[in-house]
């Protein structure tokens, strides 16, 4: 009895020693529960990519009046009139916070542990055009505690759009100071989908941004932008001369071009978004060539037609939908995070504020010549003397009124939510409020809107984010202006 | 298998071992009754603790001082009786019935079998006749309306369809409420077997797609009820605590069948055939035919056309410049599409044993074909037993081997694409259509190019051409060593292992349409093969320790330890590949594109141990102290351990109430208090990288991406301060028998709570994740389970017996941490199921009209209700009570046995519903006769502010819409039904021959049963169309939001045979 109680305990004592290890088998088989930088920034370039590409270009680019929701088809009603609700594009403030920024804020991680500084600065730059757009959008959103679910911070406070502004500038300048030519740094190869490791351009692409972060700020710091700008100038920055963009999409199921795969090849209809009479007014009186890269011939041959913006209510009756315009996106249209055009067109504005040393003509002359040829086109004729695109040379409200005209045909299908921030801060094109009259060479308020006249100046924070995050503040109408709006 | 045998005799007999006293007296003790011998009964020398019991034989043997003594001779269900040995060396007993003593004996918790008095909780058992009268081929759905607390439902009347068994009601909101199923001592797999074609997951990681899915049942139904002895229901905490965190939600106790050592060889056969029709098909309207908005339609799929006058029309389309005539008539369509299906179980089974062993072996077989016609439902499952004891002196050992093998094919319910799910298209078919006539598929007027509808396939392609078939091989068993020390302390080590190895083959056939014929436009379907291997593994090792010790005559102490480890392994992998290229070969091979490869694996270990200790005072009053402490490999590691203590009492006051002599003939009162615990689902509480893969409102963009891979954080954070799901229970009860026991009542109330529910909830996404598995609020549920049991007659030839069993179970989401509102558990067309605080589980919200200030409708522009923005609450899907009702009549050798079944309340959604109102083919389509009119109290919005009075009717061309969900969501409502049934759940009648008769054959028993399963089903007229038990959504809590085009449940009539040798 004795010996079997020895043993019976001798049992036990091994057995709850081994506890430990054998209960031990909580590790995931299924995923990793590592990984490189080399294999998260991929996922996390993509994830930036197919909200700047795809819903926020849906956004920008009919908001600036490019493009319009057909009238035979139903599914952009609610950005057309600007009727937006709180559950209006909540996935891609989660997209970018949880699928992108979160990879982001990994990859920075790891890089700082292996002092492996390239992965550092591209993580940063997409992490800080990342946070921009937020904060253009939203104005207040959470920064210094967002992402921080790993550490149990559920409820991040949110932080002022201009506090996250010049935060953006102190992290820019912070992955710029790294020693690239550090032993420790590697590179990044095809994991880099923008510049396939070239960190030279990686280092205009953070010049570039922090170039566009101050120019955001004209209208409401304009000293601060001033200076950032000498700055940059002063330390002879260079800035983009090749677009930062993906461009390696392919025309097959899940591989294309976002606004291609979620707008042509997923929805049950690809006759959505047509041209806006807006921009193919403007062009057709300008006999801008870039319109033929722009739409499509209407179904019903003819001349490139638009419709109204926001008149997605007219019968088909009264127009045959076949008789207007399709907006043309492809399955390989690159997505651009900042395009070469887009960055000579900054530097034109700066140079035309005089900040820093540009010449703001040479500038902007370079900029239309380079929107032109990204279609083949020639611009020479329109810029020349008397052209009906020459740098007007005159007060500065008639530069930037000509750079920023420029700026917004140019944007059309590259970028169209940056074409709206700049119409939000400088007012061109300038707004109508008519919904009925059609006033041309400016924004005409949407035939359809529900707003009163007014246009949208901020996105409503998502429902997700709302009901989970105590510390969402209070809801703004969508026609408050945010900080730089001014 | 004989090598094993005789090596475990061998050993046995080596470590036999005896030891002598003084002098010894044995007998053999018998029950005055029948002459049967008794085993168990205690004998004790009294005044000390020396005692012993009666073998299997009623033998037993005592050494006891030269002096002698008095002996105490005490068994459950007998009169004790005290012996005074004197001189005598052999003592032979008969002993008598006690009436006031009730001899039941139930399996409790670890296999240990005691007297239902001591207990301090409600344990039902049920014996084996109940379990194979019905001739079900699983286990738990024989029990159906016969036991308190213990809700039963079919998912359908498919052959292998999911059963499932909730007990005392639904306590957690992350949906694992099943039981755990123990056979003979073994914790055994009861995982289910569905499937489902996607794997959408809503915020609380439940799966709400609807789309096709297949029920190829739980595997607790490979159990051949043939093969049990008894099933013994576990349902309160203090009951279940011994068996660990994995029996919070009760336990099913199934003993099977052994050897017995004094019968000898005894061989059995039991044999059925039973047929099936469907028991409730949906009642559709009469009155109108073919067509939609009011005309004939011939290439309509549904019935809102003209009336139908008897007139004879031309329908279909045209082929080879001829077409079909039909008279213009209501038909019973469904009706006529069903076959008669057929059940045949046969068991036979050898058995027998002597002093030293026992064994049992036995080989089943289920062969079912459902009621859809063809070889689309069917189930064929074998399944072998093996058991075997042998007796030493010192070491006996228990082994039980089972094998089963199934094979299923079921009938895919949901909606899907075209074709591929059945009921829905059945449904849908106009009134005045023959389905029958379709049989032939490939007949120029059926085929894929000309069947008249370009809405639907002819629903015999999609049971022909589209298929599955699953197939299951399954080992479970245990070998049990038992040591025994003394009389009072023996050790037991048990191991038990469950291995099932399944694979599942789907496919859709290439159904192409010719262009340029009727239905030339309709979408190709490329076809598609599903090739899924799973293989789940469960082992258990027990090693337990138990000691019985009398302290004085009248009160005794037994006691045990134990410890306890399980393991589970799953592995599955899924492979699809769509784009066949050879039309009807299966394989993955048959596809240029590559196939999509998933794999899922898990394991996880627990780790017991437990103590129980029972003391009992002149076998009167018990009080039992039970505990135990479980590490869970899946709760996070510096904190996965838990400790749950129970304890119950039980006084059997009749024994001092002898005033009431004459009318309580038993009286006992009982109450319990415990907790239980539960860990978490694996992996939740590390944080993991996962496949790329970018969301897009519509498509992806996958990864690798031009030739680069890549992985991403996932955006299920780990939750590193998981704590175990705790649930504590109290429960109170009494159990008395008067006049003679001719009359009985069993009645507990108990209040159970759950909290800290471990549930995945989502996160702010600004914390850069969605979703945490967490410990998140309280779900409480409190009841009464009431037993009444009769027998108003009672002679020498009629006997006539009544249980009556009625349960209540009020259930409450207390609370939600984390400031949730309320956590959406699934939705389907708008109507959501909920967990909210302040309402039950299950909580059903949906569309309303829109309404003015005033109280008016407000409706559109074509007179349709519009819609109200927040949602309402409609109800709650748990029923407010269940009670059964169960008649055994004896008449010599003949008996009948009639049960009912009846729920009360709860809804639950119907897509039949709402299918067929879309259609026309609902009998609430009738409305007004299908002509024009104004919603009452309605008004139009002018858009200021202000309404006033619509006098815009309903038109021809509108009717459709307003019953349509689409295009008038405020008849959302009219898709709740009301759960309450009345079934007649079974009746059986039985004769047994004489044994005068069968002296001499050697047959030593023959009875022969006509049994009818489900014959009638009564519900509110409300609900004309669905078996309000009928469930597409699986066997636990999603299953109670109704059903999906599951198809109809079944009605069975058939006769069995048994007889033993």
């Amino acid at each position: 009895m004795k010996k079997f109680i020895n043993i019976s305990l001798a049992i036990a004592m091994i057995f709850m020693a081994s506890c430990e290890d054998y209960l031990d088998v909580n590790t995931d088989p299924n995923n990793p529960t590592d990984a490189t930088a080399g294999l998260v920034f991929p996922a996390a370039t993509l994830s930036v990519v197919s909200v700047i590409g795809g819903d926020y270009a849906l956004t920008g680019n009919i908001w600036s009046q490019y493009w319009t929701q057909n009238h035979a088809a139903n599914q952009y009603k609610a950005i057309d009139g600007y009727n937006l609700i709180s559950t209006f594009q909540g996935a891609r403030f989660q997209e970018l916070y949880a699928g992108a920024l979160n990879d982001l804020r990994f990859v920075k991680e790891k890089a700082t542990v292996d002092e492996d500084w390239s992965y550092y600065l591209m993580a940063t730059v997409l992490e800080a055009y990342s946070f921009q757009i937020l904060a253009d959008l939203y104005d207040d959103v959470p920064f210094d505690e967002a992402l921080q679910g790993g550490e149990g911070n559920f409820s991040p406070a949110y932080v002022n759009g201009q506090v996250i502004y010049d935060s953006l500038i102190v992290r820019l300048d912070n992955a710029l100071a790294k020693d690239l030519s550090a032993i420790t740094v590697t590179n990044p190869g095809t994991a880099d989908l923008i510049f396939g490791g070239n960190m030279a351009e990686w280092v205009k692409f953070a010049n570039t941004l922090k170039l566009k972060i101050y120019m955001r700020q004209t209208e409401s710091r304009a000293s601060v932008a001033q200076a950032g700008i000498d700055a940059l100038y002063a330390s002879n920055a260079e800035f983009l001369d090749a677009s930062a963009a993906v461009t390696s999409f392919a025309d097959q199921a899940n591989a294309s071009n976002p606004l291609f795969e979620q707008d042509r090849r997923q929805l049950n209809t690809a006759n959505n978004l047509k041209a806006s009479t807006t921009m193919v007014d403007y062009l057709t009186n300008n006999g801008d060539p870039r319109i033929n890269s722009l739409y499509e011939v209407p179904a019903n041959g003819g001349l490139i037609t638009g419709q109204r913006q926001g008149d997605y209510e007219l019968s088909t009756l009264d127009l045959d939908p076949d008789d207007v315009s399709r907006a043309i996106v492809t399955a390989t249209d690159p997505v651009y995070f900042i395009s070469d055009v887009e960055s000579l067109f900054l530097q034109a504005e700066a140079a035309a504020r005089g900040y820093g040393t540009g010449d703001a003509k040479t500038l902007y002359d370079a900029a239309v010549n380079a929107s032109f040829s990204m279609y083949g086109e020639d611009a020479s004729t329109f810029i020349a003397a008397a052209g009906l695109y020459e740098y007007p040379n005159g007060t500065l409200a008639q530069n930037i009124e000509a750079i920023i005209m420029q700026k917004w045909v140019a944007n059309a299908r590259i970028n169209g939510l940056e074409a709206w921030f700049d119409h939000l801060r400088t007012g061109f094109p300038l707004e109508s409020t008519s919904a009925t009259t059609f006033v041309s060479g400016q924004l005409n308020y949407p035939v359809n809107g529900v707003t009163s006249g007014q246009y949208p100046r901020r996105y409503l924070y998502p429902d997700r984010e709302v009901s989970r995050n105590a510390n969402t503040p209070t809801q703004k109408d969508i026609h408050t202006a945010v900080w730089w709006d001014q | 298998m004989r090598k094993l045998l005789l090596s475990i005799m061998l050993m046995s007999a080596l470590i036999g071992e005896s030891w002598a006293q003084d002098r010894t007296v044995s007998g053999k003790v018998t029950s005055n009754e029948d002459g049967s011998t008794l085993p168990g009964v205690t004998v004790i020398l009294k005044g000390t603790t020396n005692g012993t019991t009666s073998d299997l034989d009623g033998n037993w043997k005592l050494s006891i001082p030269q002096e002698g003594g008095t002996l105490v001779f005490s068994f459950v269900g007998m009169s004790s009786q005290e012996i005074e040995v004197g001189t005598r060396s052999v003592i032979d007993l008969g002993m008598a019935t006690d009436a006031q003593q009730l001899a039941e004996i139930v399996v409790t918790a670890q296999g240990i079998e005691r007297d239902v008095r001591s207990l301090g909780y409600s344990a039902s058992q049920v014996n084996s006749e109940e379990v194979t009268r019905g001739r079900t081929t699983d286990v738990m759905s024989s029990l159906q309306g016969k036991v308190a607390g213990v809700n039963i439902t079919t998912a359908s009347g498919a052959p292998g369809a999911s059963t499932k068994v909730i007990l005392r009601g639904y306590s957690s909101i992350g949906g694992a409420n099943n039981p755990l199923y123990i056979v003979d001592g073994v914790p055994i797999n009861n995982s289910s077997n569905n499937f489902n074609d996607s794997n959408g997951s809503s915020a609380t990681g439940l799966a709400t797609d609807v789309n096709r899915s297949q029920d190829f049942g739980n595997r607790a139904n490979d159990i051949n009820p043939d093969d049990v002895e008894s099933v013994t229901i576990l349902k309160g905490a203090s009951a279940t605590a011994l068996y660990g965190s994995r029996a919070a939600n009760g336990v099913i106790v199934i003993t099977t069948k052994k050897g017995k050592s004094q019968e000898g060889v005894k061989l059995s056969f039991s044999s059925s055939a039973t047929f099936s029709r469907p028991l409730r098909l949906p009642q559709l309207q009469d009155t109108f035919g073919q067509g939609w908005s009011g005309h004939y339609a011939s290439e309509e799929n549904g019935s809102w056309g003209p009336r139908l006058d008897g007139q004879e029309r031309l329908h279909g389309n045209v082929v080879d410049n001829s077409q079909q005539l039909r008279t213009f008539e209501a038909r019973d369509n469904l009706k006529d599409f069903y076959e008669t299906g057929t059940s045949y179980i046969n068991t036979i089974s050898l058995s027998g044993g002597n002093d030293l062993a026992t064994y049992y072996l036995s080989y089943g077989n289920v062969k079912e074909d459902g009621i859809v016609p063809g070889d689309a439902d069917q189930l064929n499952r074998n399944s072998i037993s093996l058991r075997g004891t042998l007796k030493g002196e010192k070491l006996s050992t228990t082994t039980s081997l089972n094998y089963s093998n199934k094979k299923q094919s079921v009938i895919t319910s949901g909606q899907g694409g075209a074709g591929t799910t059945t009921f829905q298209e059945l449904i849908q078919v106009p009134r005045d259509a023959s389905i029958v006539d379709w049989r032939d598929y490939n007949n120029p007027f059926n085929n894929l190019d000309n069947f008249h509808t370009q809405y639907a396939q002819n629903p015999y392609y999609s049971i022909n051409e589209n298929g599955n078939s699953f197939n299951e091989d399954r080992v479970y068993g245990k070998i049990d060593l038992t040591y025994k020390f003394n009389d009072w302390l023996n050790a037991t080590y048990r191991i038990g292992a469950d291995v099932a190895n399944s694979h599942l083959k789907d496919w859709i056939a290439i159904a192409n349409t010719t262009p340029g014929s009727p239905n030339g436009t309709v979408t190709d379907i490329p076809g598609q093969v599903i090739d899924q291997s799973r293989y789940a593994r469960e082992i258990d090792h027990t090693f337990m320790v138990n000691a019985y010790k009398t302290v004085t005559s009248d009160l005794s102490i037994s006691g045990l330890v134990g410890l306890n480890n399980n393991e589970r392994v799953l592995r599955n992998q899924t492979q699809t590949v769509a784009g066949l290229d050879i039309p009807g070969y299966y394989n993955i091979s048959n596809s240029s594109s590559n196939p999509v490869v998933t794999t899922f694996d898990s394991k996880r270990r627990l780790i017991g141990v437990y103590g129980q200790l029972e003391a009992s005072y002149k076998d009167m009053l018990f009080v039992t102290a039970v505990a135990r402490n479980d590490w869970s490999s899946t709760l996070p590691k510096d904190n996965n351990s838990f400790f749950y203590p129970g304890v119950n009492m039980s006084f059997v006051f009749s024994e001092v109430t002898p005033f009431l002599d004459g009318i309580l003939s038993f009286g006992k009162v009982r109450a319990s208090w415990g907790q239980t615990g539960n860990d978490a689902a694996p992996y939740a509480v590390e944080s993991v990288l996962i496949p790329g893969q970018v969301g897009l409102p519509f498509g992806n963009i996958n990864l690798p991406f031009n030739g680069v891979n890549g992985f991403e954080v996932s955006n299920i954070i780990g939750n590193p301060a998981l704590q175990p799901e705790i649930t504590s229970e109290w429960e109170i009860g009494a159990d008395l028998k008067f006049f003679n026991n001719r009359f009985g009542i069993d009645v507990a109330y108990y209040d159970r709570s759950t909290t800290d529910q471990i549930l995945r909830v989502s996160v702010p996404v600004s914390s850069g994740y969605t979703q945490q598995t967490k410990n998140i609020g309280e779900v409480t549920n409190k009841g009464v389970e009431l037993m009444i049991t009769a027998t108003p007659i009672k002679t020498a030839n009629f006997s006539w017996d009544i249980s009556y069993n009625y349960t209540k179970n009020k259930n409450e989401v207390v609370s939600l941490t984390d400031g949730l509102e309320f956590l959406v558990l699934h939705s389907a067309f708008g109507i959501e199921m909920r967990a909210e605080p302040g309402k039950p589980m299950g909580a059903i919200y949906g569309h309303t009209e829109a309404t003015a200030p005033t109280g008016e409708v407000i409706v559109n522009g074509a007179g349709i209700p519009t819609v109200a923005t927040d949602k309402v609450y409609y109800g709650d899907v748990n029923p407010d009570f269940t009670m059964g009702l169960a008649n055994a009549f004896k008449y010599k050798n003949f008996r009948l046995n009639v049960n009912l079944d009846y729920r009360e309340g709860g809804m639950m959604y119907s897509y039949t519903q709402r299918l067929t109102m879309f259609v026309g083919n609902a009998t609430n389509t009738l409305f007004n006769e299908r002509r024009p009119w104004i919603v009452p109290n309605s008004v139009v919005d002018n858009g200021d502010g202000t309404f006033s009075e619509n006098t815009q009717a309903v038109d021809y061309s509108n009717v459709n819409n307003f019953h349509n969900q689409s295009s008038n969501n405020s008849v959302s409502r009219q898709h709740m039904h009301s759960k309450t049934f009345l079934k007649l759940r079974e009746v059986s009648l039985g004769y047994s021959f004489p044994k005068a008769l069968l002296d001499k054959t050697p047959i030593a028993s023959l009875d022969l049963n006509i049994v009818g399963r489900n014959l009638l089903l009564f519900t509110p007229e409300s609900n004309n169309l669905v078996d309000p038990e009928s469930t597409t959504f699986g066997n636990d809590l999603l299953g109670e939001f109704g059903e999906f085009g599951v198809g109809p449940t079944t009605r069975s009539l058939g006769f069995s045979l048994k007889a033993t040798f």
